[in-house]
C-alpha cells in the first residue's frame, strides 16, 4: 500500500473514529454532569435570552479592552474564518465531507480558497510569535497550545504546498497533507481545540448564569 | 433554466498569444550570429513549444514567404519552405498517413536533410559507372 | 541473420527502400517526441546511421497483449511501425511467424549469440506461487523465462503496467500471486514504460533513446522522467476550470457540456504521470479527459484497487464504507462520556455530603 492509499484509507478512517469517539465522550460527559443547585432567587427567569445575548455579545471585546486585544482578537478572526473559507470553500474538500456525510454545496473558486490559506497561515504564524513574545502568555501557554497550533498549521500550510506542487511530488504532498488531517482529526476532542463544539455551549452557560444572577454582560 | 441542448458543446482550449513569438525571434538571431561567426546550424523544435494557434499565425506572418519551396518525398510529404528571411527555413515532416511528424526551424544556408550525403555520393559514382557502361555499351 | 555482418540501422532502411533522407526524418520526428535540444538530434541520428541493429527480445505473460496492439496498432507505416526497422525483433509470439519448438529455439539461439546485449521486452505480469506454474510457455515457467532471459539483457523493458507494477493480475486479491519485472529482476537495468497500455510513441521513444544514448534518466518508480516528468493534471487543458473551481457534476450536465474539470467524477488527473495530455492518442487526435471521461491513472501502481475510478480523489479510501465504524464509534464515545459523567456526579454527591457536616480540617 502506498503512501496515499493509507492516508486516504486506513489513517483516515482510524482518525475519524477517534474523533467521533472522543468528541462525543468529552460533550456527553460534560453535559451530563450534575448542576450545582442554586437555592437564590433568581433574578430573571430569561435565561435563554441572557445565554443568547452572550453567545453574540462576547464576540468583540467590551470597550475598555479593546486596544490592548485589538491585535490578538484580529489575528484569530482572520485565522477562523481563513479555516472555515479553506475547510468548507475549498472543492476537493466539500467532495471528502460529501463522500462521508451525502451533504454538499457550491464551492468557492480556488484562487480566493488559496489566498485564504496563505492568510490563515501568516495569521497563525504571527499568533505563535505573540504567544512567545508576550512574557504574560508565554507563562499561560502549555503544551496543549503549543500543540495544539500545530496541529492546525500543518493540515493548512500542507495543502497550500500540496496545490502549489512544492517540496515533493504531488502524491506525497497529498498524502502528508491528509495525515496531517488525520493528527487533527485525533487530537481536536482531546485538546483545546475542542472549542469547535465547546465555544458556545461555555458561552451560553456563562450568558444564562449571569441572567439568573441579574449580572450585567 | 437552460435546458441542455441549449448549452454549447465547448471542445477546444482557449488561444490566446503567449508571447513565445519574440521569445523564437531572439532565438533565431542568436542562431543566425553563430552561424555567420562559427557556421554552426541551429534547429528550432516547434512541436517542443508550447505555442497557440495564434503564435503560430504570427509567427508565420513575422517570418513570411520567401523565395524557395523544396518538396520531399522520403517516409511521406515533407514541404521545406525559406522564409523572407534568407538562412531561416520553415521545415514540415509529415509522415505516409499525412500526419505532422516534426515541425522545424532551421537557421543554415542550407537545410540538412537537403544536401546529398558523402556516402550517397560514392554510391551514385557507382552507380554512374554502371550506368555509363550500359549505356555505352547498348549506344 | 545469417550474413557476414548484421546491417545498420541506416542499412536496413535502405533495405526496405526507405532512404537517407527517410531515416533523418524518422530521426528528426523521434528526437521531436523525446524533445531533445538540437545537438542531441544530430547526434541520434549519426549514432542510429552506424549502430547495428540490436537484438530484441520480447517476452509476454500475464497480459492482454493491448500493449502490443497500442505498438502495432496501425496498418499504414507509421512512425512507431518504423521501430521494427531499428531492432532486429527476434521473438515476439505474436508477431513471428514461426511457432512451437522452432520459434522457442529461434529464441534460444538469438539469445546465445547475443548474450549480453540484447534488450528484453516484457509485456504482462508474472505469477510467482508453484514455480510460477499459473504460466507456462512453451514447457517453461514464465518465472524462469524472465529470471533466465534477464540475464543476458543489456537492459530490461517492462511495457505495460502489469509488466512495471503488477498491473490488473496483480490486483486484490492477486489470485495468481502475481508480480512486476522489478520485482523479479530488479537487480537489472530495468525501464518501466507503463499504462494501460503505454502510448505507442512513448515505447518506441525509449527503445530509440536507449539505443542512441543509454538508459534514460528515470523516475523513483523506474520510468523515463521524458515521458513521465509530469501530471496529467499538470498538462491538462482543463486545467484553468480545476484553478478556478468550475467541476462538472455528472457525465451530461452543464459543466461536463463546457468542458470543466473533471474532479468530481473522480479523474485521477493530479497524481497519475504520463504524457497522455501532450502527446495525445491515435496520431495525436485526443486523449480520455479531451474526450469528456476522467483519467483513471492507469500508468501508476495499483490503479485498479483506487478505490474507484468514478470517486474523487479526495473522498476517503474504505472498502465498504465507515458509517459503521463511526456509529459503533458514536455509540462507545457517549457510553464513555455517561460512565465518566455518572462517576463525576457520585464524587460531586459525595463532597456535597460531607460538606453538610461541619468541616473537620481546612
Amino acid at each position: 500500500m502506498d503512501l496515499l492509499s493509507f492516508a486516504r484509507g486506513p489513517a483516515l478512517q482510524w482518525a475519524l473514529v477517534i474523533f467521533v469517539l472522543g468528541s462525543l465522550w468529552r460533550l456527553a460527559g460534560i453535559l451530563l454532569l450534575r448542576r450545582k443547585p442554586d437555592y437564590a432567587e433568581p433574578r430573571s427567569r430569561a435565561t435563554w435570552r441572557g445565554a443568547l445575548k452572550l453567545v453574540v455579545t462576547r464576540t468583540w471585546s467590551r470597550r475598555e479592552f479593546r486596544a490592548s486585544t485589538a491585535f490578538g482578537q484580529s489575528l484569530g478572526y482572520v485565522f477562523h474564518m481563513g479555516l472555515v473559507v479553506v475547510v468548507f470553500g475549498f472543492v476537493p474538500h466539500i467532495l471528502f465531507i460529501h463522500s462521508l456525510t451525502g451533504l454538499q454545496w457550491p464551492g468557492l473558486p480556488s484562487s480566493i480558497v488559496y489566498v485564504s490559506g496563505a492568510l490563515t497561515v501568516a495569521a497563525l504564524v504571527a499568533a505563535l510569535v505573540r504567544r512567545l513574545s508576550h512574557p504574560v502568555l508565554r507563562l499561560l501557554s502549555n503544551f496543549d497550545d503549543y500543540f495544539s497550533w500545530l496541529v492546525t498549521v500543518t493540515p493548512v500550510a500542507t495543502g497550500l504546498l500540496a496545490v502549489a506542487h512544492l517540496g515533493a511530488r504531488y502524491e506525497t504532498l497529498l498524502a502528508v497533507h491528509i495525515l496531517s488531517v488525520c493528527l487533527l482529526l485525533a487530537w481536536l476532542p482531546f485538546g483545546k481545540l475542542m472549542h469547535v463544539f465547546l465555544v458556545f455551549i461555555s458561552r451560553g452557560t456563562t450568558g444564562a448564569l449571569f441572567a439568573r444572577k441579574g449580572a450585567s454582560t | 433554466m437552460r435546458t441542455l441542448e441549449s448549452i454549447p458543446i465547448v471542445v477546444e482550449p482557449c488561444a490566446a498569444a503567449t508571447g513565445m513569438v519574440t521569445a523564437i525571434l531572439r532565438e533565431l538571431e542568436a542562431a543566425l550570429q553563430a552561424l555567420l561567426d562559427h557556421g554552426t546550424r541551429h534547429v528550432i523544435d516547434l512541436s517542443a513549444m508550447p505555442l497557440s494557434a495564434r503564435d503560430r499565425q504570427a509567427l508565420e506572418r513575422t517570418l513570411g514567404e520567401g523565395e524557395l519551396r523544396m518538396d520531399l518525398q522520403a517516409l511521406g510529404h515533407s514541404r521545406i519552405r525559406e522564409s523572407s528571411l534568407p538562412g531561416i527555413w520553415w521545415l514540415r515532416h509529415e509522415g505516409p498517413d499525412g500526419r505532422l511528424l516534426a515541425e522545424h526551424i532551421e537557421v543554415a544556408t542550407v537545410p540538412a536533410i537537403v544536401a546529398a550525403h558523402a556516402d550517397d555520393l560514392a554510391t551514385t559514382r557507382t552507380r554512374l559507372a554502371a550506368l555509363i557502361e550500359q549505356v555505352s555499351r547498348g549506344g | 541473420m545469417n550474413t557476414q555482418r548484421d546491417p545498420t540501422v541506416l542499412e536496413s532502411f535502405q533495405q526496405q527502400g526507405l532512404s537517407r533522407r527517410a531515416f533523418l526524418k524518422f530521426c528528426a520526428a523521434t528526437a521531436s517526441l523525446l524533445a531533445l535540444p538540437a545537438a542531441r538530434a544530430a547526434e541520434l541520428a549519426e549514432k542510429l546511421a552506424g549502430m547495428t541493429r540490436p537484438t530484441v527480445i520480447y517476452l509476454s505473460f500475464q497480459e492482454c497483449t493491448g500493449c502490443l496492439e497500442s505498438l502495432t496498432r496501425s496498418f499504414q507505416p507509421t512512425l512507431e511501425s518504423l521501430i521494427f526497422n531499428t531492432i532486429s525483433l527476434a521473438y515476439n509470439d505474436t508477431l513471428q511467424a514461426a511457432a512451437g519448438e522452432a520459434a522457442e529455439a529461434a529464441r534460444e539461439d538469438a539469445m546465445r549469440k547475443a548474450w549480453g546485449k540484447y534488450v528484453l521486452i516484457v509485456d504482462g505480469a508474472i505469477p510467482r506461487p508453484e514455480d510460477g506454474a499459473y504460466c507456462v510457455i512453451g514447457g517453461r515457467s514464465a518465472l524462469d523465462l524472465l529470471r533466465h532471459a534477464a540475464e543476458g539483457a543489456a537492459a530490461v523493458v517492462a511495457v505495460g503496467t502489469c509488466a512495471a507494477f503488477g498491473g490488473i493480475p496483480y490486483a486484490a486479491p492477486n489470485p495468481t500471486g502475481a508480480a512486476s519485472v522489478q520485482d523479479l529482476v530488479g537487480d537489472r537495468p530495468v525501464i518501466n514504460i507503463s499504462g494501460c497500455p503505454p502510448i505507442p510513441e512513448v515505447i518506441t521513444g525509449t527503445i530509440v533513446y536507449f539505443l542512441g544514448f543509454g538508459v534514460p534518466e528515470l523516475d523513483a518508480q523506474r520510468r523515463p522522467t521524458m515521458f513521465y516528468g509530469t501530471t496529467i493534471h499538470d498538462r491538462c487543458y482543463r486545467r484553468p476550470f480545476y484553478d478556478k473551481g468550475l467541476f462538472a457534476r455528472s457525465f451530461d450536465d452543464e459543466g461536463a457540456r463546457n468542458g470543466w474539470c473533471l474532479y468530481e467524477l473522480g479523474c485521477k488527473g493530479p497524481v497519475t504521470y504520463n504524457s497522455c495530455a501532450t502527446m495525445k492518442w491515435n496520431d495525436g487526435t485526443s486523449f480520455p479527459i479531451q474526450s469528456g471521461h476522467g483519467c483513471l491513472g492507469c500508468s501508476e501502481p495499483n490503479f485498479w484497487d483506487g478505490g474507484g475510478f468514478y470517486r474523487p480523489l479526495s473522498s476517503g479510501l474504505w472498502h465498504g464504507g465507515i458509517g459503521e465504524g463511526l456509529g459503533v464509534a458514536a455509540v462507545a464515545g457517549v457510553a464513555i462520556g455517561g460512565a465518566a459523567a455518572v462517576a463525576a456526579r457520585q464524587r460531586q454527591k459525595r463532597i456535597t455530603e460531607a460538606g453538610k457536616k461541619p468541616p473537620e480540617a481546612p
